[in-house]
């Protein structure tokens, strides 16, 4: 298999030499569809809405609230959690948001596509940042498993990128979990009331941002500074499942 | 413009064409369809034990689809990787935006990598996936299904 990858990455283009590190922890999102419920209230097999994660998959750490998958006008858990910034001091995101909003974030170093989009990521946020929407980028990926995520390569990172708002670590994954992240990058904006009002992608188009068709994140911003409604409030897109930590 | 290539190795598929295709497996028990990517190392080291499934199960009508969510124009790396880890073809390529894409095969899934999926008999999503399955969790939803379509036969 890992001849395979050497082969693969040396005949393609773009984000192959980018690869994604291995996971060894298996699937940590698993649901199991009911399939009586689904049958009589889901004629559609594109909705799991009736479905259910296994009991024993549900444990939270304590100082998280246990969430599934954020939705639409659900508030900003975990906002009191301290996280080390790539700068050392330590931030929350209470502490950064901001009059008008805030972005959240989760991204990382290794993965192919936060890399493709990291770029719009930092310019948007140093662009909203000066229009009273506070920033903050996270990193919930095992070091372990993605060695490129490690502490001193996402200080790195960050002065590459010039990012002017915090980059943070994760540090059991638990946010991760509370927000019901579970890929790079996943990106949650919050109103001044501390509401979810944009859910996913940057963009359509990871790999060509001058081909890009639809700007989600900066028509959310855009409308959430100018008190606007957004139009396209979720969105998505491919990316890398994130390495969470083992809960202990 | 078809939503499927019907000739060669590799079928490029939007979303729509991909459920189609889902819907044509008639009789089997079980469908699954994994969600990979060359890049995607985790998709990779999962691979082998899908493609152990697909052999042990195909007597029993259980069918394993492929969907590579490479770029379409990165099929040449993709064929390569299915050969050398021995899966059927034709496989699939999915090809248009990812938000319809991934919004038409299901709602719940979030575009993270690897993704699996299992359909039942009368083809309703049975299991859902993000991140990597291993081969007994596999062989365990299949038995499972495939004891109830079994009863539901008789």
């Amino acid at each position: 298999m890992k001849l395979s990858m050497t082969s693969l990455i040396a005949t393609t283009g773009l984000m192959l030499s980018l690869a994604c590190q291995s996971n060894s922890e298996t699937s940590h999102e698993a649901t199991h569809v009911e399939p009586a419920a689904a049958a009589a209230t889901q004629p559609s097999r594109n909705s799991a809405e009736h479905s259910k994660t296994p009991s024993g998959d549900t444990h939270e750490a304590k100082k998280y609230r246990a969430t599934s998958k954020l939705a639409i006008g659900d508030t900003a858990p975990a906002k009191d959690v301290e996280m080390k910034n790539v700068d050392g001091q330590m931030v929350t995101i209470a502490k950064v948001a901001q009059k008008k909003g805030t972005l959240v974030v989760f991204t990382c170093n290794h993965c192919p596509f936060a890399k493709a989009w990291e770029g719009r990521i930092a310019a948007l946020g140093n662009e909203f940042l000066s229009q009273e929407v506070g920033v903050i980028a996270i990193n919930s990926n095992d070091p372990k498993k993605a060695p490129e995520d490690g502490f001193s390569a996402m200080q790195k990172r960050a002065h590459e990128l010039g990012m002017k708002f915090p980059y943070v670590v994760d540090a059991d994954s638990g946010m991760a979990r509370a927000y019901g992240a579970t890929k790079t990058p996943e990106l949650f904006l919050f109103a001044g009331d501390g509401k979810l009002v944009y859910h996913g992608a940057v963009d359509d188009n990871s790999r060509e941002p001058d081909k890009v068709e639809s700007h989600y994140l900066r028509d959310a911003l855009q409308a959430l500074v100018a008190g606007h409604p957004i139009k396209q409030p979720v969105t998505k897109a491919v990316g890398c499942s994130i390495k969470l930590r083992a809960q202990s | 413009m078809p939503d499927a290539t019907d000739e060669g190795e590799l079928l490029l598929v939007d979303g729509p064409a991909l459920n189609r295709r889902i819907d044509g497996l008639v009789g089997s028990p079980a469908v699954v369809v994994n969600f990979w990517a060359t890049w995607c190392e985790p998709c990779l080291e999962e691979f082998p034990g899908f493609v152990s499934v697909a052999r042990a199960y195909a007597s029993k009508e259980v069918k394993v689809l492929f969907v590579s969510m490479d770029f379409p124009d990165e099929q040449e790396p993709v064929l390569a990787f299915l050969r050398e880890a021995g899966a059927s073809l034709p496989s699939y390529l999915r090809r248009g935006k990812d938000h319809d894409f991934i919004m038409t095969v299901h709602s719940s899934w979030s575009g993270a990598l690897p993704a699996t999926l299992i359909y039942g008999s009368k083809k309703k999503i049975r299991y859902f996936w993000e991140g990597k399955v291993d081969e007994a969790q596999l062989r365990k939803a299949l038995d499972e299904l495939i004891a109830e379509a079994s009863a539901d036969r008789k």
